[in-house]
């Protein structure tokens, strides 16, 4: 039998990993629905920024600006993941200056775009420790 | 600064067979949430599985998911990501859990845990691709993973 081993991570955890990774997954409303979106982003001290086009992720945000954002990644034997609730804002030209000191640069060409700003609410964190003779099962486990 | 490429279907669908781990999004009262978890494909579904007490128990069967995977390189900028968009069912028929746990991959069915079986049909799914000249194929998921999905809901 196997036994897999979660941790809570501590909130300062959360934030490290949070601020050692470049990309993570949106989830916000646009419409009726719930959307997912891979984004590129920066922390700024207690918050998150990234770019965006004009585009169905902005119209998301402006229109419900309760978001989810996720990031997550494995090392060896264990696999981890940070979970944030939160709000998102679209922030006005000068406050936008703060995405170019930090040196957030969207992987993607934009045209035009709009820096927003997601505000926690809440940061969940979660290590997973794996059996590895589970995770070789070719292994004769 | 890279190009962005939409994938076919065919290569959507061939990365998602490929990988195991994956994020479910859903909207609960409280706003949308994101749940890591592990995955298979099952004639032509995202399967996976939860506990009737967390958000996905509750909030994600029946119900409008979306669905998805990536993988990036930062170092090379390059990336892609699917998502699989539908409704969500949750899986009763014995005959049809049999079979899914006989297919279930990588790792063995651990029986009681997280009893509850979802299955989320191919409904709409897309896919875009980060950067030229080099194919996703060939750098298929490699992450053997499973998440917990997350704690009950009080």
């Amino acid at each position: 039998m196997n036994h897999d081993t979660i941790t809570d991570l501590p909130l300062d955890e959360c934030w490290e990993l949070l601020r050692a990774h470049a990309v993570g997954r949106l989830a916000f409303h646009l419409a009726d629905q719930v959307r997912i979106a891979p984004i590129n982003y920066v922390v700024d001290k207690d918050t998150l920024l990234f770019r965006t086009a004009e585009g169905s992720k902005l119209l998301g945000v402006e229109s419900l600006g309760d978001v989810a954002f996720e990031i997550d990644g494995e090392n060896g034997d264990i696999a981890w993941s940070v979970v944030l609730h939160g709000t998102a804002q679209r922030l006005d030209k000068q406050a936008a200056h703060r995405a170019d000191d930090l040196a957030l640069r969207p992987w993607v060409r934009v045209d035009k775009d709009t820096v927003v700003e997601i505000i926690p609410t809440a940061i969940t964190g979660r290590r997973f420790r794996l059996d590895p003779q589970a995770r070789y099962p070719w292994l004769g486990g | 600064m890279v190009e962005s490429f939409e994938l076919s279907r065919a290569e959507c669908e061939t990365l998602l067979r490929a990988g195991v781990a994956g994020r479910v999004a859903l909207a609960a009262p409280d706003g949308p949430h994101i749940v890591p978890i592990n995955y298979s494909v099952v004639d032509a579904a995202i399967v996976f599985r939860t506990s009737t007490s967390s958000v996905l128990g509750t909030h994600g069967r029946d119900a409008m998911l979306v669905f998805e995977i990536d993988q990036f390189d930062y170092e090379y900028q390059h990336g892609w990501s699917v998502v699989v968009q539908g409704r969500s069912e949750v899986v009763l028929d014995p005959a049809e859990l049999a079979h899914i746990r006989r297919v279930w991959s990588p790792r063995p069915w651990a029986s009681g845990d997280r009893p509850l079986v979802v299955r989320l049909p191919f409904g709409r799914v897309t896919g875009r691709r980060l950067g030229g000249g080099w194919d996703p194929l060939h750098q298929l998921p490699v992450r053997r993973t499973l998440f917990y999905d997350e704690t009950p809901q009080r």
